[in-house]
């Protein structure tokens, strides 16, 4: 067993890690589609940071100490929805997560851990449907809460289930790295996010076991999403992995909000010309949002007894800025938690790229120098 | 920019399009539909529904793209557990080539490796083959029953990249040129051609030589393409063809979640009635562009939608791309009160210089479906006013469907790009089209790329043992 383990293909990427102490050390990356309605995010100062009442982010109104907004961002490559799988790229071969994870996470039982909510659309291409990127190969999230739970959670005490599917992953695991070896490099890789993946599980198998937290299964779309934050904001907390990515819908999403009371879909409300019902979407998302800093506030560090949201680095992204242009330089970011200079808003209009923002965080988070192809005129986060 | 449009446009084919002698050496891992039979053949349940499915990426229209289908760390999971749930519903006692009893629970463990293996593994396995798989056999059957652990065998074995990828590696010729093994072949003939995994009899033929001659590969062909699941395939090709399956996740007003798969399944009914003709014939009538799920599925929630279907016509049909809107323009719709009727309201797209560059590619053909509103209900007036559904085909007057689907059979870009299309579906790589007459079978193109000139050649870079050695048991 432990010799399946050590093959490490993808840690020529790594940088060094970062200990305890030190800084910012866990990253979360909440991910939505359809652009940002930067006219919605509306402030009554900048800094310090006052959110504006009935604006996109009046659910994290009160939290604003905690928060680094960044509007007027521009994404670079713009390619309208197919940018949700290169803006947390930049020009890099991988997406932030992956790099940081690579960088912090080898110690943990998962270096990253991608969790989504109906982002299985059959009919999107690819670009518009993942937004983690690992080895160049674009990486589908766990959208069924129950498995995700099981994976990261484990199942305590049934050591026959877990020796079985050890040797059954044994098993694929050498005949995936004898076939490998028949293979050019452009297959070669491929299977190679394949050998990864079945190590990653293996780990998962005889990690220390983290204690489930009560989740409920099942139901709409924001009960999962529900549950995904919690199964994130505890894996965390039992340090079974410091790097999560959460996705809720694709781009193009036809997610439709019924729960708000709307009729056509996220897609759809995107374009209209009146964008109130579009901000009244991304405003349930601010507060799924809210959610998830709540859970990180809640949650001891199992080491410093502090909040987790005290060594975190929580990022609210989308691929465009207005929707209904499908514009890349008016793209708003929503950052929050530890080693940033937060309670205040950057304005990165002319100057500012979401490259750079990936740039600083996976340099804040230990992932050093990354070719992430940001043109560095963003000011300082931290 | 009209210019470059339509230099973008007029290829009228991939640039770098695969013809099938100059296919690249791939593994190409099983979509979710071809896991679902193959897994239900070799079991023998019916596993409909239960495959691992994270929602591949559609690549050039279709969900099969060799080049992006990954195994990530969520299809991992989901192979390994789905695996033991189905072995759950299978009968082991059913699946054992032996009786235990008798010959002894060891040998006919081996006999079961050797056999199911075989099949699931789609090549003869080697002696360290056997000795892995008995291997998880005998460690389970320290604590576990014996149909417990050749169950395990099973789930193993369901893990394997040799049976989650076809194989088409070939050996090498020489000349950067690899040519697919006699095993390869059958797994090519049964995936194209049935959708699913090689029978016994196909794999039987594989172990004799029997698909060694180009003459017994197209004569095995020929009794293939008798057989209703090659039918099947043009059914399944048409489906993703047109992007049917989106039926599935699209909100149209007056469309109940329930009412989806039945209205695919009447779909695949009348496809199936058509698999078996030629191409003027699965055009006839405008039968197949009038069809519910087509319309509904390319249509606006609220109405139809000339652009939606002009773009199913130029993009799908005739195999032309359209760039996306660029940013910065402003996509929103008048507000549906100001207008009178659906053409109408898509009246700016002509006007407005911006919008006519690319929309002139697009809405004059989709103006011929407007006799059909966004659940395919036939019309004669929208609000009140009479429907006009006079179209236009590159300069070819169309008066409605019927009339547009005419257009398409005497259009050699159509043509062409249905053997393009089914191509592409049937080798998961961008390919070529050559234009075939109306009168050609929908399962000739097929026939092709599977027996024509080359069609056991594979290019791509050498590597060292890059020869499957197939030091097979005997069973």
């Amino acid at each position: 067993m432990a010799g399946a383990l050590a093959a490490p293909f993808f840690h020529l990427l790594s940088g060094r890690a970062v200990g305890a102490g030190e800084g910012p050390r866990r990253l979360v990356i909440f991910g939505t589609g359809n652009g940002c309605a930067p006219s919605g995010w509306r402030f009554e100062r900048n800094d310090p940071l006052e959110i504006s009442p009935g604006s996109v982010l009046e659910p994290l109104r009160g939290l604003e100490s905690h928060l680094l907004p960044i509007t007027n961002l521009t994404i670079i490559g713009n390619q309208g929805h197919d940018s949700m799988a290169t803006m947390l790229c930049g020009q890099s071969l991988q997406s932030v997560d992956q790099w940081v994870g690579n960088a912090i996470g080898e110690d943990t039982q998962f270096r990253t851990v991608e969790l989504g909510v109906d982002t299985a659309w059959p009919t999107s291409e690819a670009t518009r449907t993942r937004m983690v990127r690992r080895g160049n190969v674009l990486v589908a999230p766990n959208d069924i809460p129950k498995r995700a739970a099981e994976r990261v959670f484990g199942h305590p005490g049934d050591l026959y289930l877990r020796s079985r599917r050890s040797s059954a992953l044994d098993v694929a695991h050498s005949e995936l790295e004898d076939l490998r070896s028949r293979l050019g490099a452009e297959e070669q890789a491929r299977l190679d996010v394949h050998l990864d993946s079945v190590r990653d599980i293996e780990r998962g198998l005889f990690g220390e076991v983290c204690e489930a937290p009560p989740l409920s299964f099942g139901g709409e779309f924001p009960d999962e999403l529900a549950t995904q934050l919690d199964i994130a904001a505890h894996a965390l907390a039992c340090e079974s992995t410091r790097v999560v990515t959460v996705q809720a819908s694709v781009s193009a999403s036809s997610v439709r909000m019924g729960w708000l009371g709307h009729t056509e879909n996220h897609h759809a409300l995107s374009h209209q010309y009146d964008t109130t019902t579009f901000e009244e979407c991304q405003q349930w998302y601010a507060l799924q949002f809210r959610g998830l800093l709540d859970r990180l506030l809640a949650l001891p560090d199992a080491t410093t007894g502090r909040p987790l949201l005290d060594d975190t680095i929580v990022m609210w992204v989308s691929e465009m800025g207005d929707g209904r242009l499908h514009s890349a330089t008016d793209g708003c970011w929503l950052l929050a938690g530890a080693g940033l200079r937060t309670g205040r808003r950057i304005d990165a209009r002319s100057s500012g790229q979401n490259a750079d923002v990936l740039y600083q965080v996976a340099q804040l988070l230990g992932a050093h120098d990354v070719p992430f192809g940001g043109a560095g005129q963003l000011e300082a986060l931290s | 920019m009209i210019a470059i449009l339509l230099t973008l446009m007029g290829c009228g084919q991939a640039p770098d399009c695969v013809g099938h002698d100059r296919q690249p050496r791939a593994l190409r891992r099983l979509t979710p539909l071809e896991y679902e039979r193959s897994v239900s053949d070799l079991l023998h349940i019916d596993a409909t529904g239960l495959a691992p499915d994270v929602g591949d990426p559609v690549v050039g229209g279709f969900r099969n793209d060799a080049a992006s289908m990954v195994v990530g760390p969520t299809l991992a999971d989901q192979y390994l557990v789905t695996a033991e749930a189905l072995v759950e519903r299978a009968s082991i006692r059913e699946l054992l080539p032996c009786n235990p009893d008798t010959i002894g629970e060891e040998p006919c463990a081996a006999q079961f490796v050797l056999d199911f293996g075989r099949r699931a593994l789609r090549h003869p396995l080697t002696r360290p083959d056997l000795g892995r798989y008995l291997r998880i056999f005998q460690i389970t059957r320290e604590t576990a029953t014996f149909d417990e652990a050749v169950g395990w065998v099973v789930i193993t074995m369901l893990q394997s990249p040799h049976f989650l990828y076809r194989s088409e590696l070939g050996v090498h010729t020489g000349g950067g040129r690899f040519a697919l093994t006699d095993w390869e072949m059958a797994t090519a003939l049964s995936y194209t051609l049935w959708g699913t995994t090689p029978s016994d009899a196909l794999l039987d033929a594989a172990a004799h030589g029997a698909l060694t001659r180009d003459e017994d590969v197209a004569r095995t062909i020929d009794e293939m393409l008798q057989d209703p699941r090659a039918k099947g395939v043009i059914v399944d090709f048409v489906t993703s063809w047109l992007g049917l399956e989106q039926i599935h996740g699209v909100t149209r007003e007056g469309l109940f979640y329930e009412d989806r798969p039945e209205l695919l399944e009447a779909t695949q009914g009348f496809l199936s009635s058509r698999a078996g003709g030629t191409l003027g014939e699965l055009m006839a009538g405008g039968d197949l562009l009038t069809d519910p799920t087509v319309l509904t599925v390319h249509a606006r929630t609220t109405g139809s939608s000339p652009v939606h279907r002009g773009l199913l016509v130029r993009e799908r049909l005739l195999c032309e791309e359209l760039p996306e809107p660029p940013p910065n323009i402003d996509l929103s719709l008048p507000d549906p009160r100001d207008v009178t009727t659906t053409r109408a309201m898509f009246a700016t797209h002509a006007t407005n210089p911006a919008c006519a560059e690319c929309h002139d590619q697009m809405d004059p053909i989709g103006v011929a479906f407007e006799h059909y509103d966004q659940l395919g209900r036939y019309r004669t007036e929208e609000n009140g006013y009479p429907v006009d559904a006079s179209g236009e085909l590159d300069g070819v007057p169309v008066g409605g469907i019927e009339e547009l689907a005419a257009a398409l059979i005497e259009d050699r870009r159509f043509r062409s790009c249905f053997v393009q299309s089914l191509r592409r579906y049937a080798t998961g790589m961008p390919s070529c089209g050559d234009e075939v007459p109306a009168s050609t079978s929908l399962l000739e193109p097929l026939r092709e790329l599977l027996g024509g000139a080359d069609h056991r050649v594979r290019k791509g870079g050498r590597r060292e043992g890059d020869t499957l050695a197939i030091d097979a048991v005997d069973i």
